[in-house]
């Protein structure tokens, strides 16, 4: 009997088979596992971050790389607080998204609007030593804007000119030019064919062409050379001579030669002239003032507001860094009380008789004006008093006020603030309302009722108040401050806006004002004396009024990006028609002579050279320039 | 002769429509992170990271599914189903999740690491069981529990050596020699996993020629001598492969465990800072 | 019973032990029971049945046979009288599985099994009991039997489950005739024979009649005529009962017993299909006027219901939807037969099932081993579902790619069943589940030592017996009736490698093995 192979289990068992227990593994993965936790929870607590983090840091954070806390928040992620810390010490949030829209579109509404993008969302970190932190792929710019280059729109400045030509008046100035003429001029005087005869004019310096100036570009020997000019006579009730210029004793940087004044017969004329002479701006300066008082204090009057903004930023931009804890938290209490007072008001805006029409001031004078004391002055008082409940009680419009409307109302106000002024001289307090509302009124922005500016500068003081609580708490984690070298940048570039800001205020004078105001007999004069003042300027290139708007030579017109012209004039061999056809045709100096996007399209389009959207624009409107 | 209708497919019946529809998302997703490339935190990265997060505490869950079977799934094959095909999704989850790029930084790159060895082992793990049931199935005759296979051998162990007790020295010799320390123990070999009969014909050739020189009355115990020791080598494949199945979780479970853990600080320091 | 502890029944049970006397030859010729044997072979016959017979004694109140259990003897009242109790309320019954009462003696709950697990286990399937007994279909209905009565017979020639329950009213002394004897006897009293056959065809062959689904819808009175007509026929085991070429002249019904259908093939047979009790053949070939296409062979002891060809046209002629439907049947089988012998290897796994036994399982295990990864998370589901230790073990035979592992099969006829001192194992009338009562199981083993696959296993309950011995208790698959989800085995692979099949349902049988 052969042994057969069994089919199945050769020897079945008596009892059963208990199976053996399966869990084992699974247990000493989750042991292991619940190990590695404890183990790298140890490790964050005695501070070793390492192993816990993403990646290396770029090179240039790698200083602070060891302390999480430099940029991460418990529970609120890379928070734009920390990256402000260092990069926006003054909290002047330049690298907002806020400021981002402002800085382009140059609307304060929609900056206002713009929301707030985290700083972190583009400049992703943790991406090893050499990871470019600043630079950012332009498919994150494509998430709010267009995705391409064959998508960019026309340039703002040709969007908003008339269809013909396209001019933009407001932009140019005021000047008469003529390029057409002037290269008929060139080639007369120095037999230099069209194409050629840009660059004797526009100085190219390998890298771009040099700002025009009349000294350099205009006055050169063989072209427009002034000084056998002569003014004529001018009476002297209405312009000034320099002997009196010097009495006056006015601020400013005004040079006059004596030598070059004619006097006689009660009459003045100046016989040398130069491109922006002293002696005829500042005449014109005066006289303007007296036709058009208001618009010159106005004007004044914004320069000065503007001056006051930059200066308490200058102030502000005592970084947090420098405070210690005592002065952080003295701050933290102030921005509070600020808020609280911010509130208040917003909160009685509720029961504003209308938009815009907070008239408690309006009253605090009117009992000032109804204690004025008898005299002639009461007249006038009541009269003032008369004319403010008028406008008090006067229906207000729904709505916004129209641009003209507004600068008609500002007019307005303008006006009763300064019979204020003039009927209550030495009342200090007066004086200091009368001021506060009249700083007030000049910087309303068309479109902004008073509740909106509340609310942003309530906005403001909250991210201060933000950033003054994170800086506390970051130094009760042991946190060192920030390093204060990012701030000098923008501390310079406050202090140059600021200069540059009194600079212009110093070219407009304080006058005293008129004895009366002027009757259309002596308005017509004044005028005529100003014509025949600026007669030689107007004669060459200026445009009447030339003391309102000064001119912008050759201003670059793009605002929210930059342009270098080298690439450009390597690329076409210095055949600057190639991109601008139109100047040879161009007799007005309005005119743009430029073709617009569809030019730039036609070498950098999709797939062409450079049409990343950094090539041409910021983000940040000072980024790079630390 | 593998099993009728009655049983599930050996293989799956989509697994062809499924397979083209990943490879086309994945390929899909891949190319657009080249164009339109995202971090982990936003965006797509961010809704697959939850998805990824999700997919693992769901995997996790396997060890307990015979406790959740009658709430959810039913039948723990449609646990295992569930657990293999999901973990697949999981690894091209946590590719979408990373947005193609291999993370930098030593917690990013150990999760990364671990996801893909975990997933590998495991679809090793899904060859081996498809591979080696048939194997063991298909190609030998005995069937034996892993426990017992020392008992069995033991039972094959008297028998063989009864049957020689009574037979000619030359045979004794011959079994002395050739035969009796392998039946000693079970020896294992990773050769049984590509070739079933490994080294059997070899083993049983010895046993051929040696029945040439004994009596025609031993003949038969030769024979019979050979069907014991071809069941003993049946027991060191089955050994061999069934702890090949066994030893297979050590590569597979640990690491998932880890996994886990270091998902858990992933998650943590994700939310808190 | 669970009232009455382990302790109690044990002694119960050894106490009965003690009396199970072999009867004396002696007192045996006097009994009206064998008044049927021939005189001068009497003292032969009853010497050799005698091993088979005892003495039995029962108290009041005892229980003799429960309803529902299966019993391989038949009894004959010497003494006292028993009073059958039945709650039949329909001879129909729908499988519902119930809950024991568990340990803690809460209340049995009522399960409605899934869908899709009751095609898998034969849960809900419908079976029928056959009364015995005669018993008026009113609740609670009582039936008194005397001296020299004789009940129990069908269920033992049978296998069926009892059909009522039999209790002892006051002392009785019963003589216990098991089927063995049983069987001799019927063989050689002529007398004892037709006592039987005549019992069987007045109390029970209508009902079994009119369950057979050809028969459902004919009218009572022809029934009544096929009753008497019909012949009982009794076969032993390999007896050939029909012969493949010979002319089809009865139609047979399976009363008792398994039986082979097979066509000859070469120089063996190859089986077509077996039947179990309940089930007819002839059918096919009376209409078509066929000789017997298969030989149908007795696989054990089998009892037959043999109607006759003229008999059988009347009914057709009675009945003629019948016929449609017997027509429709017929080309069926005649299609399985001739795929059968076209591919004479796919039927192989018939010819295993029947020399394994398998066709007498109702719910068996078979593992799929070229997908099982030999986990034991079957086994393990398994010991889950019962407090720690499983119920079966994976091992066992192996065909081709099957394993059928040693857990219950479930039999149509539980071998099992038949010694049960304390009726601990029992199958609920209608149910599929062969259930241990751990509480009332005292460890005798008989079952475990019936059973042909050993798939009963006695297990220690950790308990202690007052003679130091360990308390052992019988143990085996349960389908898991405490499961509303089914068979843990099943739903726990996660391979999906574990099946459970009923071997009734050839075709199911057939995708699967085949």
């Amino acid at each position: 009997m052969p042994r057969l192979p069994h089919w199945g289990t050769p020897d079945r068992t008596k009892h059963y088979v208990i199976p053996r227990r399966t869990g084992f593994y699974v247990t000493v993965g989750l042991f292991v596992g619940g190990l590695l936790v404890a183990l790298l929870l140890l490790f964050h607590k005695i501070g070793v971050n390492e192993p816990l983090s993403a990646g290396p840091v770029t090179s240039a954070h790698a200083p602070i790389e060891a302390q999480c806390q430099q940029c991460h928040s418990l529970g609120g992620g890379v928070s734009n607080l920390r990256c402000q810390r260092c990069h926006d010490p003054s909290g002047a949030s330049t690298l907002s998204t806020g400021a981002h829209a402002l800085y382009v579109s140059g609307n304060v509404e929609r900056a206002l609007e713009a929301g707030e993008l985290a700083c972190a969302a583009c400049h992703v970190e943790h991406r090893g030593r050499d990871h470019p932190l600043g630079t950012i792929d332009e498919a994150y710019c494509g998430g709010c804007h267009f995705r391409s280059f064959d998508a960019h729109p026309e340039f703002q400045v040709l969007r908003t000119s008339g269809p013909e030509g396209r001019r933009a008046p407001e932009v140019t100035g005021l000047a008469r030019f003529s390029h057409a003429g002037h290269f008929d001029a060139v080639k007369k005087k120095r037999n230099i064919e069209r194409e050629a005869s840009c660059f004797e004019c526009h100085e190219y310096d390998g890298s771009d062409f040099a700002p025009l100036s009349f000294e350099r570009t205009c006055g050169t020997e063989s072209c427009h050379v002034l000084g056998n000019d002569a003014t004529e006579p001018l009476p002297l009730d209405a312009v000034m001579s320099p002997s009196a210029i010097r009495a006056l004793a006015v601020a400013g940087d005004w040079s006059f030669r004596d030598e070059e004044f004619t006097i006689e017969l009660g009459a003045i004329s100046k016989t040398r002239l130069r491109h922006e002479d002293d002696w005829i701006s500042f005449n014109a300066a005066r006289i303007h003032s007296r036709l058009d008082p208001a618009h010159y204090v106005r004007s004044r009057e914004e320069l000065v507001a503007e001056l006051r903004q930059l200066r308490r930023q200058q102030s502000l931009a005592t970084p947090l860094a420098g405070l210690d804890e005592g002065r952080l938290r003295a701050r933290q209490i102030a921005l509070e009380a600020e808020l609280k007072a911010i509130d208040a008001r917003l909160a009685a805006q509720e029961t504003a008789i209308a938009p815009g029409s907070d008239l408690s001031l309006v009253n605090v004078i009117n009992e000032a004006l109804a204690a004025v004391a008898e005299g002639d002055t009461r007249a006038e008082a009541q009269d003032i008093r008369a004319h403010l409940n008028q406008r008090a009680s006067a229906n207000v419009p729904e709505g916004a006020l129209s641009g003209e409307e507004l600068e008609a109302r500002r007019d307005e106000i303008h006006g009763l603030l300064d019979s204020l002024t003039e009927a209550a001289p030495d009342d200090a307090a007066l004086g200091n309302d009368v001021d506060a509302l009249r700083t007030r009124v000049s910087s309303l922005v068309p479109g902004f009722s008073s509740r909106g500016l509340l609310e942003s500068s309530r906005a403001q003081r909250l991210s201060e108040l933000e950033r003054v609580r994170d800086e506390i708490s970051l130094r009760a984690e042991g946190v060192p401050p920030a390093a204060n070298t990012l701030l000098l940048g923008q501390q310079r570039s406050l202090k140059r806006r600021a200069e540059g800001t009194l600079a212009r205020l110093t070219k407009l004078p304080e006058w005293p004002t008129p004895a009366a105001p002027l009757d259309d007999d002596a308005r017509q004069e004044l005028q005529g004396v100003l014509d025949a003042l600026t007669a030689t300027c107007s004669n060459a290139c200026h445009v009447p009024l030339l003391a309102k708007v000064s001119v912008e030579a050759a201003a670059r017109k793009l605002r929210r990006s930059t342009f270098v012209h080298s690439p450009h004039v390597l690329q076409t061999d210095g055949d600057c028609l190639r991109c601008h056809p139109s100047i040879v045709e161009s007799k007005m100096a309005e005119e743009l002579n430029f073709e617009g996007i569809a030019s730039c399209m036609e070498c950098h389009g999709a797939g062409g050279i450079g049409d990343a959207c950094q090539s041409c624009h910021f983000y940040h409107p000072s980024s790079g320039k630390w | 002769m593998s099993s009728g209708i009655a049983l599930a497919p050996k293989v799956p019946r989509n697994l062809k429509a499924t397979a083209i529809v990943s490879v086309a998302l994945v390929a899909a997703c891949a190319v657009s992170s080249l164009f339109f490339p995202w971090h982990a935190n936003r965006g797509p990265g961010l809704v697959f990271g939850f998805l990824a997060a999700f997919l693992f505490a769901f995997e996790m869950l396997y060890p307990w599914r015979r406790r959740l079977a009658s709430r959810f799934l039913n039948t723990a094959r449609n646990w295992l189903q569930a657990h293999v095909y999901l973990g697949v999704i999981t690894l091209v989850s946590v590719f979408i999740h990373a947005g193609f790029r291999w993370p930098t930084g030593a917690l990013g790159w150990s999760l990364m690491m671990l996801s893909v060895w975990t997933t590998l082992t495991g679809l090793l793990g899904v060859w081996l069981q498809k591979w080696i049931p048939s194997a063991l199935a298909d190609g030998l005759t005995v069937e034996v529990l892993y426990e017992r296979i020392p008992a069995i051998l033991d039972k094959l162990r008297t028998e063989a050596e009864t049957l020689v007790e009574n037979s000619s020295d030359r045979l004794k010799r011959f079994y002395d020699r050739e035969a009796r320390q392998s039946m000693g123990s079970v020896s294992g070999s990773w050769g049984y996993l590509f070739n079933v009969a490994a080294g059997r014909e070899r083993a049983l050739e010895k046993f051929r020629r040696m029945s040439q020189f004994v009596d025609p009355s031993e003949q038969d115990r030769v024979e019979d001598l050979m069907t014991i020791y071809t069941e003993k080598l049946e027991l060191d494949a089955q050994y061999s492969l069934q702890s090949i199945l066994r030893r297979w979780q050590v590569l597979h479970v640990p690491a998932a465990g880890l996994l886990i853990g270091l998902l858990v600080v992933h998650i943590a320091v994700w939310i808190v800072y | 019973m669970s009232a009455i502890d382990r302790a109690e029944l044990a002694r119960r049970h050894e106490q009965r032990l003690k009396l199970l006397v072999p009867a004396a030859v002696e007192e045996l010729k006097g009994l009206s029971l064998f008044s049927g044997l021939p005189e001068k072979a009497r003292d032969k016959i009853l010497e050799k049945i005698r091993q088979y017979v005892h003495w039995v004694e029962f108290g009041p109140g005892d229980i003799v046979l429960r309803q529902g259990d299966y019993s391989d003897s038949a009894f004959f009242i010497v003494s006292g009288t028993v009073e059958v109790q039945a709650n039949l309320k329909s001879q129909e019954r729908f499988a519902v599985p119930r809950l024991r009462s568990t340990a803690t003696g809460a209340a049995p709950r009522e399960l409605r099994p899934r869908s899709s697990i009751a095609g898998m286990v034969g849960k809900g399937q419908k079976t029928f009991i056959l009364a015995d007994v005669a018993i008026e279909d009113t609740p609670d209905s009582r039936v008194l039997m005397q001296e020299g009565e004789v009940f129990g017979e069908v269920a033992a020639l049978s296998r069926y489950a009892v059909g009522a329950t039999v209790k002892s009213v006051g002392t009785t002394r019963l003589l216990q005739l098991r089927l063995p004897g049983l069987r001799m006897l019927m063989k050689t009293s002529k007398e004892f024979q037709k006592f039987v056959d005549d019992r069987y065809r007045r109390r029970t062959l209508s009902s079994h009649l009119r369950n057979v689904d050809l028969f459902s819808k004919v009218d009572a009175r022809f029934l009544k005529e096929m009753q008497e007509r019909a012949e009982l026929l009794s076969f032993e085991p390999g007896q050939i009962i029909v012969d493949e070429g010979t002319e089809a002249d009865a139609f047979y019904l399976v009363r008792g017993g398994y039986v082979r259908v097979s066509v000859r093939a070469g120089v063996t047979d190859l089986v077509v299909t077996y039947l179990r009790k309940g089930e007819y053949v002839g059918e096919t070939a009376l209409l078509m006027n066929l000789d017997w296409p298969f030989t149908l062979q007795a696989m054990e002891y089998v009892e037959l219901v043999k109607i006759s060809k003229e008999d059988f046209r009347r009914l057709l002629a009675v009945a003629p939807d019948v016929e449609d439907k017997l027509w429709n049947d017929g080309v069926a089988q005649l299609k399985a037969r001739g795929s059968v012998m076209r591919d004479p290897i796919s039927s192989e796994y018939l010819q295993m099932a029947a020399e394994t036994g398998l066709i007498h399982g109702e719910s068996v295990l078979l593992i799929d081993l070229a997908t099982c990864t030999r986990c034991d998370d079957c086994v393990r589901a398994c010991a889950e579902t019962h407090g720690g230790t499983p119920r079966f073990v994976r091992e066992g035979y192996k065909y081709r790619n099957w394993l059928i592992p040693s857990a219950c099969y479930q039999c149509t006829d539980p071998v099992c069943m038949t010694n049960c001192p304390t009726g601990a194992i029992t199958r609920e009338v209608g149910t599929l589940e062969v259930t241990i009562n751990e509480e009332t199981c005292i460890g005798c083993s008989n079952c475990a030592k019936s059973c042909p696959w050993d798939n009963i296993v006695m297990i220690e309950t950790g308990e202690v017996r007052t003679d130091g011995k360990a308390v052992e208790v019988a143990s085996k698959c349960d389908l898991c009736i405490s499961r509303p989800e089914g068979p843990a085995c099943v739903q726990m692979c996660p391979q999906g490698a574990t099946i459970r099949i009923n071997f009734k349902d050839i075709d199911r049988v057939s995708t699967t093995l085949r």
